[in-house]
């Protein structure tokens, strides 16, 4: 797949990981393996670029007598994924228009 | 690798981010690693799961609009350290560490003191009688028998509570001194 397409998708793969409920790296990394492998290297940046763009909240738990980070999604995020689906309509369209040789 | 080392270079070439971004970074990396630990998963697959600590920081420090730092700056900083640390030892560690030693050989030169009082104190009293040769008086050799007792009793004190003290102030200065060593290790 290409590269900026797989980027683009994962941000919208981690935040529909969170959708239902807050979660942390280690679970969303297990929860998006059926549908796609991603690695902690990658995961973070995508973290910091949805928290940094008000997409996800984050706060700080003790578990196990360490530290834990919940990512939690915003109504940003929510309407990041919203937009997204929009969109697939008409990627469907032109991912049709290509597999078809240009014959819809 | 241990995961410590891998986190230590990872922190090292995280250098050109801001503090908090590097502790943020290396707080994500320690969280996953410590997950997958518990969850069963051995360290060395975690590890060669994550990959490259160069690596790891190349992706976070291209996102954030840096690149890696030269080797020279990573070892800079390395050398820099180890500069201050020698002056530190230098100008602070040794002169504390020499003063905890002498305090503690001073508390055992008190109780050396407290066991030769004691002797003193025993030879004293024992020869006093010795004295009624030269013709000294009963209550002569009686007063010196008594100081030669009270000397043996405070030498006794001294003795005891001085090793005690010494003892337990060698073992407190060793504990202290290797926490300090291992605290520098494991940084």
């Amino acid at each position: 797949m290409d590269a900026q397409l797989k980027k683009g998708l994962l941000e919208i793969c981690v935040l529909t990981a969170i959708q239902k409920e807050e979660s942390y790296g280690y679970k969303i990394i297990a929860d998006l393996a059926p549908c796609i492998k991603i690695s902690e290297s990658t995961l973070y940046p995508i973290l910091r670029r949805l928290e940094s763009g008000g997409m996800v909240e984050t706060r700080t738990e003790i578990y196990n007598g360490r530290a834990r980070k919940y990512f939690r999604i915003t109504p940003l995020g929510k309407e990041k994924i919203a937009e997204f689906i929009e969109g697939m309509e008409e990627f469907e369209k032109i991912s049709d228009f290509i597999v078809k040789g240009g014959n819809l | 690798m241990t995961y410590k080392v891998w986190e230590k270079t990872l922190w090292k070439y995280l250098s050109p981010l801001p503090k908090e971004e590097r502790e943020a970074a290396v707080e994500y990396y320690r969280e996953i690693y410590e997950d997958k630990t518990e969850a069963g998963e051995l360290p060395e697959s975690v590890l060669a799961k994550f990959g490259a600590p160069k690596d790891c920081a190349e992706k976070l420090l291209v996102e954030n609009g840096k690149s890696l730092p030269s080797m020279s700056s990573v070892n800079a900083n390395s050398v820099a350290s180890i500069i201050g640390m020698f002056f530190l030892t230098v100008l602070i560690v040794i002169p504390l560490s020499a003063a905890a030693i002498s305090i503690v050989a001073a508390f055992a030169s008190v109780a050396v003191v407290g066991a030769a009082t004691t002797l003193a104190g025993a030879i004293f009293t024992v020869a006093s009688p010795v004295s009624a040769i030269s013709g000294a008086s009963f209550g002569a050799i009686l007063a010196q028998m008594g100081m030669g007792v009270a000397a043996c009793g405070v030498g006794i004190l001294l003795a005891i509570a001085f090793t005690f003290i010494t003892r337990y102030s060698f073992i407190y200065l060793m504990k202290g001194t290797l926490a300090i060593y291992k605290r520098r290790k494991d940084a």
